[in-house]
């Protein structure tokens, strides 16, 4: 049962331990729901509205078209509203006891995964910028690497203060004790 | 007429079912956590086949002759265009 609620990933260490998962804000996927919740809006006013307009409405052809055109666009919200949710869920930063790992969800057909070890950090820096990121407290983090990869970055995450404390915690214990 | 429109409600509702196979697919095949991806699919699945069936029902009960009738002939009965 533990082993079901457990964080896991592909390529994961046999001792490999997750430390946090990260992903964007929960404003973030607000703002992107505001569209479809907007339309879902549209649609109950419209069933309240049409008796109104016309109350004989319901004995015409075109109530049937229109609870049609409803459920239709009932159905491509919902669709829609689930692809932002997995562009949004999947789109994740891990931190392990080894590395970070990168997956990226680039829209619905791309996915990127990268990954950094501790050893290869050089600094840590974090970003919040604006009135409503300060107040929810969410930002960017830059990890800047030694090798080719140059930063890896943490988007519009929450409380990345923390977060950048939980990695150079991290990357201190990496580096070897000089006697 | 009638077998257009059915037809072009069959590529609909067969996009409908893509759609449905991707997400599945994407929640299954990239899971890193099987409680909340069981979660998610127990709210995916069955509203969605909730709004299909809603939907092939009121595609179902439309009466598309109402619409395009057209009678070239005259003006006999009902003649939604008159020339």
């Amino acid at each position: 049962m533990k082993r079901f609620s457990n964080y896991h990933f592909n390529g994961q260490h046999k001792n490999e331990q997750i430390i946090k998962v990260v992903r964007r804000h929960w404003f973030n996927i607000l703002q992107q729901f505001l569209l479809f919740f907007a339309i879902i809006l549209i649609m109950f006013v419209s069933f309240a509205l049409i008796p109104f307009f016309s109350q004989d409405f319901t004995n015409t052809e075109f109530s049937d078209l229109f609870i049609f055109i409803e459920s239709t666009v009932a159905m491509f919200v919902w669709l829609f509203m689930f692809f932002v949710w997995i562009d949004y869920y999947f789109d994740v930063w891990i931190i392990t006891n080894e590395r970070i790992v990168n997956i990226e969800q680039k829209g619905l057909f791309s996915r990127s995964v990268s990954e950094l070890e501790f050893s290869k950090i050089q600094d840590v820096s974090t970003d919040v910028k604006g009135v409503i990121p300060t107040i929810l407290n969410f930002g960017e983090v830059y990890v800047q690497t030694a090798g080719t990869a140059g930063k890896f970055i943490f988007h519009k995450i929450p409380d990345p203060y923390h977060i950048k404390s939980i990695i150079m915690t991290l990357q201190k214990r990496t580096i070897p004790k000089q006697n | 007429m009638f077998a257009i429109i059915n037809i072009l409600y069959f590529i609909v509702f067969i996009s409908y079912l893509l759609a449905f196979s991707f997400i599945v697919f994407h929640i299954l095949r990239y899971s890193i956590n099987w409680k909340k991806s069981a979660i998610m699919l127990l709210v995916f699945i069955p509203i969605f086949f909730l709004l299909l069936s809603f939907n092939v029902a009121s595609f179902s009960s439309i009466d598309f002759s109402e619409f395009i009738n057209i009678n070239f002939d005259g003006f006999s009965g009902y003649n939604r265009f008159p020339l």
